[in-house]
């Protein structure tokens, strides 16, 4: 009974800081408030406002850009690298510290290295023409149609390494007699993972898509580290258009309605995650 | 049919070796079975065969073409795994016919085959379902069915019953049997259990550390084990064994054992025995008589009585020995104290103590 009493302060802490300040947010999204709160119902006011604005139009597409392809590349290249890791025996611990090493660096860190890498003026352009090659362009990062995808290479860099690791354990779990009984119906290794082996690691695989599109929700330091938003808020993501409104633009209205938006896709994106585990169990 | 020939196999893991230089023949269309506790290579000697170790040394021959480079697809095998190792995320048609398909094999052909090798087994009602929805018995079927579709004349398990309970392994035992006889190809199938083995095998090899103690038929396994290893591994309980001394009198070749003296005139040694060899006398549970006799050919004090229904074991300390006997209930009944055992000489193996071989 006392230990059930100990827990008490830190579920109510728990409830009130987290699940608490959710309902405000969502509250506070119904208000008229501006730079501080102000409990006066005004309707979806605050939500028609941030759809007429353009900042968050882009800021919200940019998330499912970024996202599908930072997931996408992150499965393909972490999978194709734990396969690797897999097939050869030498070398695999040392490959596999390099490939977890950008998890230990914080998004900050990832950002700013990439920013310099690809700054056409101190990074790899410069380099390049300096080697000669006068005509070599690679301004993506300046440039507002592409500065997203810039996002998506360093996030890729980053991330990769984690599915890598997870990817890898799934294989190693997976029967060796499993192999023996395809080498004895002569399959092919390719033939083997892309028709067998990957998909026995669906599970695995889904744990990897959920870790990936939280990274992706929550994205704000790898863009405020390595765009700043820009060029313009070209490459905004509603957690910095959230932050940004709330702090800077001392807007907590709006903000608060951006941030129930995006409450509402995750709580959709987990629905959706449910669903497929369900229909996984079912079969 | 396939006949299999193995010259002077050797496999080692590192310094460790697993198999030491094993020849054997197996005759097309004969089940033999590969025997003996773990780690003694059994397994090894199959993945040998099967291709999916390397080898060290040796060469392996399948009528006599030698296919010790081939990859197992092109050795044309059906393998049957301890685990079954179907694969989870297919159907059991697909996991019969998807290496049928991969080997571009007609439509019609997998076809037919996968309804061949369902009927055969009886699996036909479970072909659209996953191998997480079946009994360990129904995935050995299926794991079976995925070896026949092959369309091979050489079978190779792997400890395929030992994941299955006790009931269920008796009646799969009787089906594989069944099987080769049906199906009529070379059988090669490894194992740790004996009864398995006495009962398929037409023939079984009895392996220990990395060697073949013995490759003989199961009732010359039985009765004239090899070696003193093979004497105490097969039986349950196993071959009584005496520690004896071997002297040459005028009344021929007898053995000490103890206080008594037994003789083994008439005995056929392979090799002459020479005076004061010491030997080990191995004799059977139910080859041992309770004599009733005045003067009987060992005494002994009887221990425990265990009554296993169809017969009875009495259990005896012969001269620091223990003995087991087997004989029939009505005679054990009220057994006790010191009683007379005799047996026939041609039912004793005698193997050499420094060798452990049958003399």
């Amino acid at each position: 009974m006392m230990a059930r009493f100990a827990l008490v302060p830190s579920i109510l802490l728990c409830a009130i800081g987290f699940y608490g300040a959710m309902l405000w947010t969502v509250v506070i999204s119904f208000t008229s408030s501006t730079i501080t709160p102000r409990y006066e119902f005004a309707g979806l006011a605050q939500y028609v406002r941030l759809f007429t604005m353009d900042r968050w139009h882009v800021a919200y597409t940019n998330m499912f850009v970024f996202g599908a392809l930072y997931i996408a590349c992150s499965l393909i290249f972490g999978v194709l690298l734990a396969i690797a890791l897999d097939q050869s025996i030498r070398g695999r611990n040392l490959l596999q510290t390099i490939f977890l090493y950008p998890i230990a660096l914080s998004f900050i860190v990832t950002g700013l290295a990439w920013q310099w890498l690809l700054n056409p003026t101190t990074g790899l352009q410069n380099y390049v023409r300096g080697l000669g090659f006068e005509s070599f362009a690679f301004d993506w990062l300046s440039s507002p149609d592409r500065a997203v995808y810039t996002l998506v290479i360093a996030g890729v860099w980053h991330a990769a390494g984690l599915v890598m690791a997870i990817m890898y354990a799934g294989l190693g779990s997976v029967d060796g007699e499993i192999w023996r009984a395809g080498r004895v119906d002569g399959i092919p290794r390719t033939t083997m993972y892309r028709r067998i082996i990957l998909p026995m690691l669906k599970p695995v695989i889904i744990v990897c898509v959920v870790l990936l599109s939280m990274d992706v929700i929550k994205s704000y330091e790898l863009v405020v580290a390595m765009t700043g938003g820009g060029p313009g808020y070209s490459t905004d993501l509603p957690a910095k258009f959230v932050v940004d409104n709330l702090f800077t633009r001392t807007n907590i209205g709006l903000a608060s309605a951006a941030a129930t938006l995006m409450l509402a896709s995750i709580i959709v994106l987990l629905l959706l995650f449910g669903w497929l585990q369900k229909e996984r169990v079912a079969r | 049919m396939i006949g299999v020939q193995i010259e002077s196999l050797s496999r080692h893991f590192g310094a460790l070796p697993v198999l030491r230089d094993i020849s054997m023949e197996v005759q097309p269309g004969e089940f033999t079975v590969l025997l003996g506790p773990s780690g003694c290579g059994k397994s090894t000697l199959l993945a040998s065969i099967a291709g999916l170790d390397d080898l060290q040394g040796g060469r392996i021959l399948f009528d006599s073409a030698d296919v010790s480079d081939l990859e197992p697809a092109e050795r044309n095998i059906g393998m049957v795994f301890q685990s079954y190792a179907l694969y989870p995320t297919m159907t059991v048609r697909q996991n019969l016919s998807f290496g049928l398909e991969v080997a571009k094999t007609s439509k019609a052909d997998i076809q037919e085959r996968v309804t061949w090798a369902a009927q055969l087994l009886q699996i036909e009602p479970l072909l659209d379902r996953k191998p997480s929805q079946l009994s360990g018995g129904q995935r050995q079927r299926v794991a079976i069915g995925r070896a026949l579709v092959r369309k091979t004349n050489l079978f190779l398990f792997d400890e395929p019953l030992s994941n299955l309970d006790a009931k269920l392994r008796t009646e799969m035992r009787v089906e594989i049997k069944e099987l080769h006889r049906r199906l009529g190809a070379t059988f090669i199938y490894v194992t740790h259990d004996q009864v398995e083995a006495m009962t398929l095998a037409t023939r079984i090899a009895i392996m220990q550390g990395g060697r073949i103690e013995q490759y003989a038929t199961p009732e010359d396994v039985y009765e004239r084990p090899a070696s003193l290893f093979v004497a105490s591994f097969i039986g349950a309980p196993p071959m009584n064994l005496l520690p004896a001394t071997l002297k040459q009198t005028s009344h021929g070749v007898v053995a000490f054992t103890g206080d008594h003296t037994v003789s083994l005139k008439g005995y056929p040694f392979k090799i002459a025995p020479a005076d004061g060899q010491p030997i080990v006398i191995g004799i059977r549970p139910e080859n041992i008589l309770i004599d009733g006799n005045v003067a009987p050919t060992l005494r002994a004090e009887v221990v425990v009585v265990e009554p296993l229904g169809a017969d009875t074991l009495v259990w005896v300390d012969c001269a620091a020995n223990r003995m087991a006997v087997r004989t029939h209930p009505k005679e054990a009944k009220g057994l006790s104290g010191s009683i007379g055992l005799s047996f026939k000489v041609e039912n004793l193996s005698i193997f050499s103590k420094d060798s452990g071989l049958r003399l």
